[in-house]
């Protein structure tokens, strides 16, 4: 369900953590109204949100569409939240402080108990984490069953009662026939109006280790892949895309060995293949891959692929680890909207990278936008790029909306052959000189292990400026406020 | 008087910042994978079944062994990063840091009876936790990974200093 809202809220770090801590307030909320209530007023209440649960996690994101359609302002998705937070979590955590309290005469009783009860909780959640395990890359018609027959057992043990447990199983039995169309209708549903597309038919919602991976498809056939809610890529981004960050560059290089970090589709390994004596593929995420075989990259255009490996594993793991040197190394990551993928754009990490390249290895990097006078993401990215590499040469389309930053110890390429590569394929390519990249970063602050703050000021920005229209970039403000503070 | 509720936020606030310390820590210095987030999350949680049952856990080596092993790992992921063998080392560690995450109520409920209260505050210093290690990491990132839990086990010691004058 955390997963869940933070797809419908769209997945910044800052999101997540805002959801997460939401539930935890269910919980604490729970807690404190533990023993407040009498035990007809609780067995009431309980059944109430139990048999609630089995509108999850379809009812709020029919809710979540309706706030969009109905243009409501961005408070209403951060009320819904919080309501659903605690229906979901506080009722879960009424039962241990109730549990310890009845029938415990005095205190040694009661620590016995709780002792008891509590390494009960424990051993429940250890085992829950296990089956949460096992639905990874799966759709909820996997685990909701699950969940909903442990729920029966809680309602059988909690009230004793028969008639309600019966039409409790009944009421889910006749549900779990429907969940995987309700789960894909109210997902399109959700696309539609928050995401505003004119027709949207989900092909795929799963659940990976790491985030909620969903395919959309659009009125004129075209496919999108979501991340958490965010948009990953469409099909005919994916094509400029794999042009400037794999085609190009090994085009330009010819390189011995080649490795692409991420790019889960795998839509950018027959690019380079061809130029290519050997082609590394690492990719975190097996959920990702899933959806890339399944609708980006047909298998058959990697079949006879021998000079391509596949590795599912960390980046940075795989550069420690590895003994290969690379000629070129493709980072088709996403933008750095959470912990984890800032690691991945910062000096550190391309530190790690230039190990591992030859001489004239080259590594590629997207921008997630475009390259300007300023301290937003491209040029925090190319600040940290060229305080760990001599050559920084950026690339800045109108077609791909984005720029590319290609940096080494020593460029195997100029400005002419990048001109020349790229010509027939997009014209007026703004293409920046290694000489001239630092005269864009005289605001930049390079990302860097002791400097993630663009994962808290990007997230802040784009949320704040997305449900509550507040002036863009709040950590700017503050950072403004902060300077006319000491200069007074 | 002791103020049992702010004892126990502030070790709910220990719990949460040290258990993301462990996290971040492991995922730059070893793996991102979920593995990692596995690993420790489940050596916590054995931690702290073990510590429930573990009569003998004086709550200075609770809170003291925990600080150890989280700054043995520290040490040990920051010199040999990458290392296949450190994983099941850090879990260890995850694991006797959790000791005290389950031996702490049985503490508490010693001295405070009311067992809906200690859970509340303590789940809320938990809460608070996670926003706090959110920003404190993306505005800090290595500093607060070291200093944070060193400073909140340094306050909860000294609240154990008052408990112990007060008792």
């Amino acid at each position: 369900m955390i997963r869940d809202f933070v797809t419908i809220l769209y997945g910044e770090e800052v999101v997540i953590i805002l959801v997460t801590a939401a539930f935890f307030l269910g919980l604490s909320m729970g807690y404190f109204l533990s023993l407040k209530f009498s035990d007809k007023f609780f067995h009431n209440s309980f059944l109430a949100i139990v048999f609630l649960h089995l509108t999850f996690p379809f009812s709020y994101r029919m809710l979540a569409a309706e706030i969009a359609r109905s243009h409501l302002h961005g408070y209403a998705y951060v009320v819904l939240m919080f309501v659903y937070a605690l229906i979901f979590s506080s009722i879960f955590a009424v039962f241990l402080p109730r549990l310890v309290h009845e029938k415990s005469a005095d205190k040694e009783s009661a620590i016995q108990r709780m002792k008891v009860l509590y390494s009960m909780e424990l051993i429940g959640f250890a085992a829950g984490f296990a089956i949460v395990g096992m639905s990874w890359n799966k759709g909820v018609d996997f685990i909701l069953p699950i969940y909903w027959a442990l729920l029966a057992v809680i309602i059988h043990l909690a009230l004793q009662k028969k008639t309600w447990t019966v039409a409790f199983v009944l009421l889910a039995i006749v549900s779990s026939n429907s969940i995987e169309r309700i789960d894909r209708q109210t997902t399109s549903l959700l696309y539609k109006y928050k995401h505003h597309f004119d027709e949207a038919e989900t092909l795929l919602t799963i659940n990976s280790a790491y985030q909620k991976v969903e395919v959309i498809k659009d009125e004129d056939g075209e496919l999108y892949l979501y991340l958490d809610g965010l948009l990953n890529l469409n099909a005919s981004d994916l094509e400029d895309l794999n042009y400037y960050i794999a085609e190009t560059p090994a085009r330009l290089i010819k390189p011995e060995k080649t490795l692409i970090v991420g790019n889960g589709t795998l839509s950018s390994v027959p690019k380079v293949y061809p130029y290519s004596k050997f082609v590394q593929s690492v990719e975190l995420d097996a959920g990702v891959l899933l959806a890339g075989q399944k609708f980006f990259t047909p298998t058959e255009e990697l079949k006879g692929l021998d000079r391509w490996n596949l590795i599912i594993d960390d980046g940075k793991h795989f550069l420690k680890t590895t003994d290969h040197m690379f000629d070129l190394i493709i980072m088709d990551i996403p933008s750095p909207l959470t912990i984890q993928e800032a690691i991945l754009h910062t000096k550190e990490f391309y530190q790690l990278a230039k190990s591992r390249l030859t001489a004239k290895g080259v590594i590629a990097v997207q921008l997630s936008g475009p390259l300007q006078h300023n301290n937003r993401t491209p040029a925090r990215v190319v600040a940290a790029l060229s305080e760990v590499f001599d050559e920084v040469m950026v690339i800045n389309s109108d077609k791909a909306d984005r720029s590319f930053g290609f940096a080494s110890r020593e460029l195997p390429f100029n400005v002419a052959d990048m001109r020349k590569a790229t010509h027939e394929y997009e014209e007026g390519l703004e293409i920046i000189n290694p000489d001239d990249i630092l005269s864009y970063l005289s605001e930049a602050v390079p990302l860097a292990l002791d400097n993630l703050d663009l994962v808290l000021c990007r997230g802040l920005d784009r949320f704040t400026d997305r449900y509550f229209d507040v002036d863009r970039d709040p950590c700017r403000k503050v950072r403004g406020w902060t300077e006319e503070y000491f200069d007074d | 008087m002791i103020k049992f509720p702010a004892y126990a936020f502030l070790t709910g606030l220990y719990f949460s910042t040290v258990q993301f310390c462990y996290l971040i820590l492991l995922q730059m210095n070893i793996s991102s994978a979920y593995l990692t987030y596995m690993v420790i999350t489940t050596s916590w949680l054995i931690g702290s079944i073990a510590g429930l049952w573990l009569e003998k856990l004086d709550r200075n080596v609770g809170v003291g062994l925990g600080l150890f092993s989280y700054y043995s790992v520290y040490a040990m992921v920051s010199n040999m990063p990458f290392s296949s063998f450190t994983l099941v080392l850090a879990a260890l560690g995850a694991g006797v840091t959790g000791l005290w995450a389950g031996r702490f109520f049985v503490f508490i409920l010693h001295q405070y009876k009311q067992v809906d209260r200690v859970f509340f505050h303590e789940n809320n210093g938990f809460w608070v936790g996670i926003v706090m290690f959110f920003l404190g990491f993306t505005l800090m990132v290595l500093p607060f990974v070291f200093w944070a839990p060193m400073i909140l086990a340094g306050l909860l010691l000294l609240k154990h200093l008052w408990i112990k004058r007060a008792a």
